[in-house]
């Protein structure tokens, strides 16, 4: 897919993050432009989830940089990243369970100043997701894994961000339920939302992204289109399992 | 005295007092998984604050506003000392092992009880009678089936009340409150979600310090006096009353804290050894933590992946 504006929307180089002794990230540069699907796949441990979290504010990033709309934001916090329209879904959902799924909504929100879209966003996430607002009042962790996916979206929803990053959407969902995730991002970025997707489900993954990245050991070892890709012999042997 | 309803009456008014001190522990739990050991401290020290005010400037004001401002200025003075320790002395250990913090908080209450004593004199001071003597006066009391229920008695239990209920609603209800929630639930998430995990965390201790500021004047007021070692025992119990409810539980921390009251006072009414009051209450904690350690509000949510 060409992409829509010469500067990329987020634009990583050379990034490196490590834990101590572990060197988790080692060097990663990738573009994600205006209204793509991105997807970075991987083996479990190859980096993907520091990757999403450094630039999420969530994990320090050891050197390289991160911009976002052309600005360098390598380092800030997770808050200043959500008041620019960065939003992560981490792996696992991470729903609050002892708060109702209303209030998750509403943590969403938190970084608004000016709370006034929140009752018309609120009820937008319950038009996307209907469970969710059939089940506004229960708590966070009563829902079954699909829908605690829904509400971590419907969550990451509710300040409009510019780009989501989604961190293993489909892990341990019911094959249905994978589906319905992966035509909400479809969704999502008709809506004018950009993608950063990170998944062990490369098939899915590859099927619904404009773009991939392969990443090993921490480096970027291909890329290319989701159709590239899929049909790459050695992504089909490496991913596919084929 | 000495009959049973003036053993429930005295039970619930200290049971109050232990409830305000320990929703500071159970909060702070909540959020940093630590025990605040100094939190004896704030409240020792809102205690003195209390009094200092009354003891200076409370001279030519009518009682309820004296009493009224003076809790106000505990309640100041608490607060900054409660920031203070988040800011300096746990703050800097959030990432470390747990037993950092814990140390940290233990060699906070010594340093404060020190400072206190060194500012403060080595005699208890008394709070200034001007202000307790109508507030004390059993003859000015209610008469509850053979008990007496002393102004300061009553005051004390409608105070804790309406700031108990106050609380509830706040963290119930408001967008800080469930920030609150959030946090202690999972701070990585509260973070990413761009909730200012410190500003939570410091807002948590400055309310818990609030609280127990304003049950240290109440009890140097029921009391009489106030002294650097205070805070320790009324420490200790009522981070008893918060395990008795369920550390970390915010009406566990209320209803372990009435419970612990009444268990002492109808402990030394039935048994008349009020030397004995100390051995009901720790003897609670060691039955709970046997049977229940939850505590008796303290449950596991069920949480689905």
């Amino acid at each position: 897919m060409t992409p829509n504006s010469s500067t990329p929307l987020l634009q990583i180089s050379d990034l490196h993050v490590r834990y101590g002794p572990v060197h988790a990230v080692r060097g990663i540069s990738l573009d994600v432009y205006q209204g793509e699907i991105v997807t970075v796949i991987g083996a479990n441990g190859a980096g993907k989830s520091s990757t999403l979290l450094s630039i999420a504010g969530a994990e320090k990033l050891s050197s390289g940089s991160i911009t976002f709309q052309g600005i360098e934001v390598g380092g800030k916090k997770s808050p200043f990243m959500v008041s620019r329209g960065v939003n992560l879904v981490p792996e696992g959902r991470h729903i609050f369970s002892r708060l109702t799924v209303e209030e998750n909504l509403e943590m969403g929100a938190f970084s608004l100043k000016d709370p006034s879209p929140i009752p018309a966003r609120k009820e937008h996430v319950f038009a996307t997701f209907p469970v969710l607002g059939e089940r506004k009042d229960q708590l966070g962790g009563t829902l079954s894994g699909g829908e605690q996916q829904m509400l971590a979206m419907g969550r990451a929803l509710m300040v409009a961000p510019k780009l989501l990053l989604l961190d293993e959407p489909s892990l341990g969902l019911a094959p249905l339920i994978v589906k319905t995730v992966f035509e909400t991002i479809i969704a999502f970025r008709k809506a004018g939302t950009t993608i950063l997707l990170v998944e062990q489900n490369a098939n899915m993954a590859l099927r619904h992204a404009d773009r991939g990245y392969l990443l090993e050991n921490g480096m970027i070892v291909g890329e290319g289109t989701g159709k590239e890709l899929l049909v790459d012999p050695a992504v089909r042997e490496a991913y596919l399992g084929a | 005295m000495g009959t049973l309803s003036q053993a429930v009456i005295n039970g619930l008014t200290l049971g109050m007092v232990y409830a305000l001190i320990a929703l500071g522990y159970t909060m702070v739990y909540g959020i940093l998984g630590m025990i605040n050991f100094a939190h004896g401290e704030i409240y020792m020290i809102g205690g003195y604050a209390g009094a200092t005010f009354l003891g200076l400037w409370g001279g030519g004001l009518s009682v309820p506003i004296a009493l009224g401002l003076a809790v106000l200025f505990s309640i100041l003075v608490s607060s900054l000392h409660g920031a203070g320790l988040e800011r300096f002395a746990y703050r800097p250990l959030r990432n470390a092992p747990a037993l950092a913090p814990l140390i940290s908080a233990i060699g906070m209450s010594i340093a404060l009880q020190q400072y206190v004593f060194l500012t403060q004199g080595t005699t208890p001071k008394p709070f200034p009678q001007f202000f307790r003597q109508d507030l004390v006066a059993y003859e000015a009391g209610i008469k509850l089936f053979g008990g007496t229920l002393s102004p300061l008695q009553g005051l004390i239990i409608i105070i804790s009340t309406l700031l108990m209920i106050g609380l509830s609603l706040f963290v119930r209800h408001s967008k800080m409150g469930k920030a609150m929630r959030a946090t202690a639930e999972d701070r990585r998430m509260a973070g990413l979600v761009g909730i200012d995990i410190n500003r939570v965390i410091l807002t948590t201790f400055v309310i818990g310090s609030a609280l127990a500021a304003v049950a240290g004047v109440m009890v140097s007021a029921y009391i009489s006096t106030i002294f650097y070692r205070d805070g320790y025992l009324a420490g200790l119990k009522a981070f008893t009353a918060a395990v008795f409810g369920g550390i970390g539980n915010i009406p566990g921390a209320m209803v372990g804290g009435v419970l612990l009251g009444l268990i002492e006072a109808l402990g030394v009414w039935a048994t008349g050894a009020s030397d004995w009051k100390d051995v009901f209450s720790f003897g609670v904690l060691i039955l709970v933590l046997l049977f229940k350690p939850r505590g008796l509000l303290g449950e596991v949510v069920a949480e689905k992946v």
